[in-house]
């Protein structure tokens, strides 16, 4: 009778050692998944959501490549307007 | 450096005789490098063609909790600048700094807009090239933002 009793209770206290690790192990998951879509948003460009080979870590490693990306876009608008004024509609389009 | 004030982009197209009048209209103004010549929103009470040097224009970009003017354009000589002063509502719509040592041609408003309404045939001809300004900033800002839109749609509903 004790043994059978010992054996149930041990039954009982695996399965729910093994749904605690399972759901603990799922919450790691998560976690991470959440980590790693939010670092793929930091490390994608405010304007053109290219992505960044570094993540700016100062504000003004940001302006630098906010700065960089619109004399990038300006100097392509610029050459599309003057040297090819009658495409005007392709310049709205990266 | 702009050898005369008949080469800048405002005032290109007028006959000597009449560019020289503007001329005297303005007063030469030094800017030392880093300075800020304006800022967004002020009233435009003047407006100033780059004779040497280069300015900035900028806008104020919130970033990481701090606010950085973040540069939107640089111009060298022939250059208009503050040309919100010759367009209602006279407001600025970026703020400019020098990025070097810089020498300006500043004009008042009101004399300039006087003098252009004396003479009409001046006036026509700058009126021209100040549309051509303001078209330019139009096309660079429309072409800017669209493309903004398009990214933001491509990116969202992929």
């Amino acid at each position: 009778m004790w043994i059978v009793f010992v054996v149930a209770a041990a039954f009982f206290v695996a399965i729910l050692g093994m749904g605690y690790f399972a759901v603990q192990e799922s919450e790691r998951e998560r976690a991470a998944r959440e980590a790693g879509e939010a670092a793929r948003r930091e490390l994608t460009c405010a304007l053109c959501d290219d992505a960044l080979p570094l993540r700016p870590a100062t504000s003004d490693q940001v302006v630098f490549e906010v700065e960089r990306r619109i004399d990038a876009e300006l100097r392509d608008v610029a050459h599309a307007l003057h040297a090819h004024p009658e495409r005007l509609g392709r310049i709205f389009h990266a | 450096m702009l050898e005369t004030l008949g080469q800048s982009e405002l005032f290109a197209g007028l006959p000597e005789p009449a560019w020289r009048e503007l001329e005297g209209l303005g007063r030469r103004r030094a800017v030392a490098a880093g300075e800020t010549l304006f800022r967004i929103g002020d009233d435009a009470r003047e407006f100033h063609v780059i004779r040497r040097g280069r300015l900035e224009l900028t806008f104020p970009l919130a970033v990481m909790g701090e606010t950085k003017e973040t540069r939107f354009q640089s111009l060298e000589a022939g250059r208009t600048v503050a040309w919100s002063a010759l367009v209602p509502p006279h407001r600025l719509t970026m703020s400019a700094r020098a990025s070097t040592d810089a020498e300006l041609l500043s004009f008042e408003r009101v004399p300039v807009l006087e003098h252009l309404a004396r003479r009409p045939d001046v006036g026509f001809v700058v009126m021209g090239n100040l549309s051509r300004v303001v078209a330019a900033r139009l096309h660079e800002v429309l072409a800017l933002w669209l493309r903004e839109v398009q990214r933001n749609v491509s990116h969202t509903y992929r």
